[in-house]
């Protein structure tokens, strides 16, 4: 209970808690695309090219925050236009792009003079440390992502239902993909200041997997996985304080746990059936 | 070693740089000689049969397998048992799991991947109090300084045994993966071929390279290898064969190089993100050319 109390003396965890908070609804409502169409691989792939991106801010002196930013959008639109129009090829290169920028990154980051601690923080996340202005960052990018899903909601559930009908129907079927990608880009920037980014693509999947056990449309699964993220990283933060843990690290090991015991008593529930369409 | 006196003897007389006089050098280059063309010869089979966010994942488990290995009290640059043990069950499981669910298979190693490296990360930085933070920095992005004659020993063990393999097996398992259905009815050299054995043991073999290559390319940039040269190779070859052999030559120099270069530029970067840029840069290259219209003179 020591948490409680802590929390509300100390503003470092008052922040660290409005970031759990911001990234989980981005969570919840982009993990549930990303579930839904199957591209936990692309968006772990962006993930990990961020890292590039970061690495080269770092070395030029500015901020990673933007680095992050700029490569996250460039390595989605490269993933998207070799989804598009180059698909045999897909996975492999999406491996490619994954290590490539993670190899870029370290490159950076090993010529930049002095101590490099940053580079750990970088790959496991450090709640603790975001400030108030990265909130603030944070709460703008959740805006612009609720904005483009309220206002595109129909579209790009037909996307991600039945692209080919979609294309059919007359919709912007390449544009929307790529714009959803680059709506996962945000979000995967957003939540490496909480998790890490290695550990992005599990807070991305995980909350969604197991809303998807319990709901039946799109919306709701939303609503349940956000729900389950900001469970999650409270509950995580509030775990990891005492011990003194890292609470990226607990924040994921939550949900992994939940989501197994919940996949057991889905499996259990319906033992024939597929798992939830939705 | 009588090698390590070649080699020394050689740069005295002046015929190589003058790096190749460190024995850890010579370590890291017998590994980078030995790692490249396995992961090239299996990076053909993960490319054709599509695993590569599988390939992925086991790589990222080998974080968890360090950090579970050092928990466990083994030495901290060399927690063998942990690692293979860990690596190999996470394959296994997770392709046990895959034929026995409905979930989407990306969903699927997603869900195993995310779960692994959360166990992983937790258990590092946990340990990571106890010993150096750089042994992290290792185990993700590779250290030629790590390589030690234990290593190179156990890795020549996996090398034979994984050669003999593919020698044996390699034809059936390229079949199998490329028409499964046909290869179960008819089998290749006149054999039934088994193929869910087959998938068991790339599955388990993938597991095993990955570990051995760890040490010099690293547990998150190891993936990559498998893929980048085959997929190079795969832009310039017109059949199998040359498929397969063009990808084990970039995958074994582009091993080399990332070892020597480095240390030759005096650039202090891992191994493993020297290695994976070398790969990509040939892989950009390749792209480039065959949009020249170069790719006939290559093939």
């Amino acid at each position: 209970m020591e948490f409680f109390s802590a929390l509300t003396e100390q503003t470092f965890l008052q922040n660290a808690l409005i970031a759990g908070v911001l990234a989980s609804i981005a969570c919840g409502l982009i993990g549930t695309y990303v579930v839904v169409m199957r591209i936990s691989y692309l968006a772990g792939g962006i993930a990990h090219s961020v890292m590039g991106g970061m690495g080269l801010a770092y070395y030029l002196g500015g901020s990673p925050f933007i680095g992050a930013l700029i490569a996250a959008v460039v390595s989605a639109l490269i993933i998207g236009w070799v989804k598009l129009y180059w698909q045999e090829r897909e996975d492999t290169l999406i491996g490619a792009l994954w290590a490539s920028g993670m190899a870029i990154g370290v490159l950076f980051i090993s010529q930049t003079p002095g101590y490099q601690v940053d580079l750990m923080s970088y790959l496991f996340g450090n709640i603790l440390l975001v400030a108030k202005g990265d909130l603030w960052l944070m709460a703008g990018m959740d805006a612009v992502i609720i904005a483009a899903i309220a206002l595109l909601y129909r579209p790009f559930q037909a996307v991600a239902f039945d692209a080919q009908f979609a294309r059919l129907r007359g919709l912007p079927v390449n544009f929307l993909y790529l714009l959803l990608l680059c709506i996962v880009a945000l979000t995967v920037v957003l939540m490496i200041q909480v998790v890490g980014l290695i550990l992005v693509i599990a807070l991305l999947t995980l909350p969604a997997a197991i809303a998807g056990h319990y709901t039946k449309t799109l919306g709701s699964m939303m609503a349940l996985a956000s729900l389950l993220g900001l469970a999650f990283t409270s509950g995580g933060l509030a775990i990891s304080y005492q011990p003194d843990l890292p609470a990226g690290a607990c924040i994921i090991l939550l949900a992994a746990a939940t989501f197994i015991i919940s996949a057991i008593v889905a499996a259990r529930k319906k033992p024939l059936e597929t798992e939830a369409e939705a | 070693m009588s090698l390590q006196q070649l080699l020394a003897d050689a740069v005295a007389a002046g015929w190589l740089p003058e790096v190749f006089q460190y024995p850890f050098v010579t370590y890291a280059l017998i590994a980078a000689v030995m790692v490249g063309p396995l992961l090239g010869a299996l990076g053909t089979l993960v490319v054709v049969k599509r695993l590569a966010f599988f390939s992925e994942a086991v790589g990222h488990g080998a974080l968890t397998g360090v950090a579970v290995g050092i928990l466990l009290g083994e030495p901290a640059t060399q927690p063998v048992a942990a690692l293979f043990g860990f690596c190999m069950s996470f394959a296994l499981i997770l392709h046990w799991v895959k034929s026995r669910t409905q979930v989407p298979y990306d969903a699927l190693v997603g869900v195993f991947l995310a779960f692994a490296i959360a166990l992983g990360a937790a258990l590092l930085l946990y340990v990571a109090k106890k010993v150096n933070v750089h042994i992290l920095e290792n185990v993700l992005f590779g250290s030629i300084l790590t390589v030690t004659p234990a290593d190179l020993m156990l890795l020549g063990g996996i090398s034979v045994i994984s050669w003999v393999l593919i020698w044996r097996y390699g034809n059936q398992a390229l079949m199998s993966a490329l028409q499964p259905d046909l290869a179960r009815v008819q089998g290749a050299g006149g054999r039934k071929t088994n193929v869910t054995l087959l998938d068991y043991g790339f599955v388990l073999l993938i597991a095993l390279i990955t570990v051995a290559a760890v040490k010099i390319i690293g547990a998150v940039l190891v993936g990559a290898l498998l893929l980048i040269p085959a997929t190079t190779a795969r832009l310039i070859s017109s059949n199998l064969r040359s498929f397969f052999i063009r990808t084990l030559m970039i995958s074994t120099g582009c091993c080399v190089a990332g070892v020597v270069l480095p240390m030759a530029l005096e650039i202090p970067i891992p191994s493993g993100a020297a290695i994976v840029l070398l790969a990509s840069s040939v892989f950009l290259l390749v792209v480039l050319f065959r949009q020249l219209g170069w790719s006939q003179r290559l093939a």
